[in-house]
């Protein structure tokens, strides 16, 4: 999906030039770009739309984020910001809606291999309050007993409330046990609506090292082969259509075709000499192999066309100016300006640790589809050991040359307090600079401001390292007369 | 160890259950300690071994710098303080069953820290239909890892005995406590006792009296993870009495098992595995139907749920609870190991207030 208006200049742009952007594309272009394909073209379903649409429906903060200047990057915000809509058109059209929740990505193709289905991640409703500036979510939240003690994902809790923000799910498949404790509290508001709840129990993972270990992978694997196949089951019974293995197998080569398309692009991102596109288009892109905002099919066409994007311009060595540091981001941020807010200080994301590492791995499809899926999720990153997810963090930070971490904390989560330090302590044991904040919510700019202040100094203080490192290898580079004596 | 209970004004038993304890912690025998109230206590009774509630004292309310952050649940973080100090220094293991995302972490924390060797016993958070080999092995196995690690000789007689005894003093308590023959102090006390339960059993044979008339008392139900606080006597102070106790420190210990006879193994699991209510678990609405069901029974007029800072299985479901339940609610949070106890008397005391003059009034009309 490219056009002759394609500006090859990759470049970043707010909102309003967005707007006048868009006015140039052709309307045949918009036409074609549509979700749901199976159901036919539609008017409704088209989704190339500039951000400033989304404006005047509240998504306040769309207006001082800056956005990557492609065609690409446009059909995956068009793509992103529709997902809500998506999921109403999805109940219209007779499809059953399933609300995942806790799994952050592993249960997706599960679901989508059940027909006529559409599946969506409750959880992800946390950025909303951040993108609208607004506390109605949270609001709603409090007066269900969910306060400021409770992580963002709290906000999942106002949306089930207030019934506007999503259709009411045919079933919520909620995972239990080694997830985090808001979540738990949030999916008991939900279970005290009278929804219909599917609980699938997840292990803690012990980790090899662990001295307290009570368990191998294999029982662990077995055991969650098992929980799969009695989610199937519920499955079966909501949509009345039988569980098909072919069909599982069939949406997992799908799920693969979009993890290693991701994989690949994060590669490219990562190695290119200049940043390619920007960490917002990033996250949002990582983000869509937790339930490909609600269409497997249309979502692999968006990554694919955004890394078709990204790979031409780094074949001619075009990105993004003026971003020598080298960042690894840990733990999403819920507020996504502050991604903007680091690139702004002369940053460049090209590593990431955002809790879903259970959607990155390509998933096997040789063996039982059941015990595919259970070993994928094997590699959650919460399931595990905090030390599991300072290795996955320093892994990152070495594999692409990384110059510091930013860790991105949550005030009142359960795991934020204890792995924090311990993530902290081990990357420093590497010498690998980090700096850890919690992000504030909407709307306290003076809590933010010192947020800020630290991620700038952080920044300062790796460009200076990263110049007088430079220098140092530059006078220490010999002048070639003198090599030659 | 726990010394929640008051040093005054002690019942026969709270006397002579302190003069066993002594004579029991200067036997020498090997203590393992056990942290949540789905820990198989009975696996510690076979071996032989002296069983360690681990309530860190109020000392250690700040876990050292940098390691774990302020807003973490003040309970797990007081523990895992006790051990960067060195609280509990005669332990030869540590078993406990799993039960929140901040309990597990706390327990990684301390393995971290400690050279102690320890067990994070998985068990389900849903309530299974069937027995699950995964978590029916978790059991099974740390039954033989006890033996491994503490070098002691166990066999399957050993426990089954340790299962029978237990059972047989969770059903006498039980009874007593629907008499209300055994006040909650008592049961504090028992809860955290380092005697096993064959002693136990005898105790309570040679020591249970009479109880006091606490008729004209406000009889309250008391909720919680666990009580730093003096809590029992400030609702005493205040003219109530705790008639039903759903915190680990309390009845929740000793509900009456409900399957039927077993292998030890098995038994085990049911118990701990399947039977166990509590908030954490999955789906929420049976625990909050066994709380509301218990509270009722035992004729409480109102109930003070109290939780340390950011436990979330208990504090973010307080409204829950409290909507559930229906009767007059308190809610307290309480930073674990603070002495700052004014608060609570102030709220504790306008709460059993309120109560009385309802009753009064509902007396008069």
């Amino acid at each position: 999906m490219t056009t002759d208006n394609q500006d090859y200049s990759p470049r970043q742009i707010d909102w309003q030039q967005w707007h006048q952007k868009y006015l140039d594309l052709p309307p045949g272009l918009i036409e074609e770009t549509y979700y749901f394909r199976h159901l036919g073209k539609h008017n409704w379903s088209r989704y190339l739309f500039p951000p400033s649409t989304f404006v005047p429906y509240g998504q306040k903060l769309l207006r001082e984020l800056r956005f990557d200047n492609s065609e690409a990057a446009l059909r995956l915000w068009g793509f992103t910001l529709s997902e809500w809509e998506r999921i109403y058109r999805a109940r219209q059209n007779g499809m059953k809606v399933i609300a995942l929740m806790g799994d952050i990505g592993a249960l997706a193709p599960l679901v989508y291999s059940f027909p006529g289905t559409v599946a969506f991640y409750p959880d992800c409703l946390w950025w909303t309050p951040f993108m609208m500036q607004s506390w109605e979510l949270f609001d709603e939240a409090q007066s269900a007993g969910l306060g400021e003690d409770c992580c963002f994902v709290r906000a999942a809790l106002g949306g089930f409330r207030r019934e506007v923000w999503f259709p009411r799910p045919d079933l919520v498949i909620a995972t239990t046990g080694a997830t985090c404790d808001d979540l738990a509290a949030v999916i008991a508001g939900i279970e005290n609506l009278g929804h219909n709840i599917h609980y699938f129990e997840l292990p803690r993972r012990s980790n090899i090292a662990d001295r307290y270990q009570t368990g191998s992978d294999e029982d662990l694997i077995e055991f969650l082969a098992g929980e799969f196949q009695k989610t199937a089951e519920s499955l079966a019974t909501v949509t009345g259509t039988e569980f098909d293995e072919k069909r599982l197998r069939n949406s997992i080569v799908k799920s693969n075709r979009l993890r290693d398309t991701l994989d690949r692009l994060r590669v490219m991102n990562a190695s290119s000499v200049l940043p390619p596109i920007g960490a917002l288009e990033m996250i949002f892109a990582d983000f869509s192999a937790l339930s490909s905002y609600g269409d497997p099919d249309e979502a692999i066409r968006v990554i694919e066309e955004l890394y078709n994007e990204v790979a031409s311009r780094t074949s001619f060595g075009m990105g993004y100016p003026n971003r020598d540091v080298r960042l690894v981001w840990a733990t999403p941020p819920a507020d996504p300006s502050l991604l903007c807010q680091v690139e702004a200080m002369g940053c460049r994301i090209v590593g990431s640790e955002y809790l879903i590492n259970q959607s990155r791995p390509l998933l096997e499809t040789g063996s039982d589809p059941f015990t595919a899926l259970a070993k994928g999720l094997l590699n959650g990153s919460l399931m595990g050991s905090s030390n599991y997810r300072a290795d996955l963090i320093i892994r990152e930070v070495e594999n692409n040359f990384a110059d510091g971490v930013v860790i991105s904390g949550i005030y009142g989560s359960s795991h934020c307090p204890w792995e924090t330090g311990l993530i902290v302590k081990a990357l420093r044991s590497r010498n690998i600079p980090v700096v850890s904040i919690d992000v504030s919510p909407p709307g306290r700019k003076r809590e933010q401001a010192q947020s800020l202040n630290r991620l700038k100094a952080f920044c300062e203080m790796l460009s200076a390292k990263k110049s007088a490192k430079a220098t140092r290898s530059f006078e220490r580079v010999p002048h070639a007369e003198e090599s030659a004596l | 160890m726990n010394k929640s209970y008051n040093e005054h004004g002690d019942s026969a038993l709270l006397k002579r259950l302190r003069e066993l304890e002594a004579v029991e912690l200067q036997s020498g025998k090997p203590q393992v300690g056990w942290i949540d109230r789905r820990t198989p206590i009975e696996l510690i009774e076979a071996a032989g071994e002296m069983p360690i509630r681990l309530f860190p004292s109020n000392i250690h309310n700040e876990k050292l710098p940098g390691a774990v952050r302020s807003d973490a649940c003040s309970f797990c973080s007081t523990l895992a303080s006790a051990f960067d100090v060195n609280h509990f220094p005669h332990l030869s293991a540590i078993l406990t069953g799993s039960t929140c995302d901040q309990m597990r972490r706390m327990c990684e924390e301390v393995a971290r820290t400690t050279t102690i060797p320890m067990r994070l016993i998985s068990l389900p958070r849903t309530y299974r239909r069937s027995i699950d080999s995964y978590f029916l092995n978790q059991i099974d196995s740390t039954w033989h890892w006890i033996a491994e690690v503490l070098g002691v000789p166990v066999s399957e007689d050993s426990l089954a005995e340790a299962v029978e005894t237990r059972n047989r003093l969770r059903v006498w308590v039980s009874e007593l406590r629907r008499e209300g023959w055994l006040s909650t102090r008592e049961l504090h006390a028992l809860a955290g006792s380092v005697l096993n339960a064959t002693g136990l059993l005898k105790l309570m044979d040679e020591t249970i009296q009479t109880p006091e008339d606490r008729s004209g008392s406000i009889r309250l139900a008391l909720l919680g993870a666990v009580v730093g606080a003096p809590v029992l006597d400030i609702i005493e102070q205040s003219g109530g009495v705790v008639v039903y106790d759903g915190t680990n420190q309390g009845d929740s210990l000793f509900v009456e098992p409900a399957s039927p006879q077993d292998t030890p193994i098995r038994m085990l699991y049911n118990y701990y595995g399947m039977e166990s209510l509590e908030p954490a678990r999955r789906p929420v609405m049976p625990a909050l139907y066994y709380l509301k069901k218990s509270a009722l029974s035992y004729g409480a007029s109102g109930v003070i749920l109290i939780n340390p800072t950011h436990c979330h299985p208990w504090g973010l479901s307080a409204k829950i609870i409290k909507e559930f339940i229906g009767l007059p609610f308190l809610h307290l949070e309480e930073e674990y190991g603070s002495l700052a106890i004014s608060r609570l008397s102030t709220r504790i005391g306008a709460f059993t207030e309120m109560l009385s003059m309802k009753r009064t009034g509902n007396d008069n009309r």
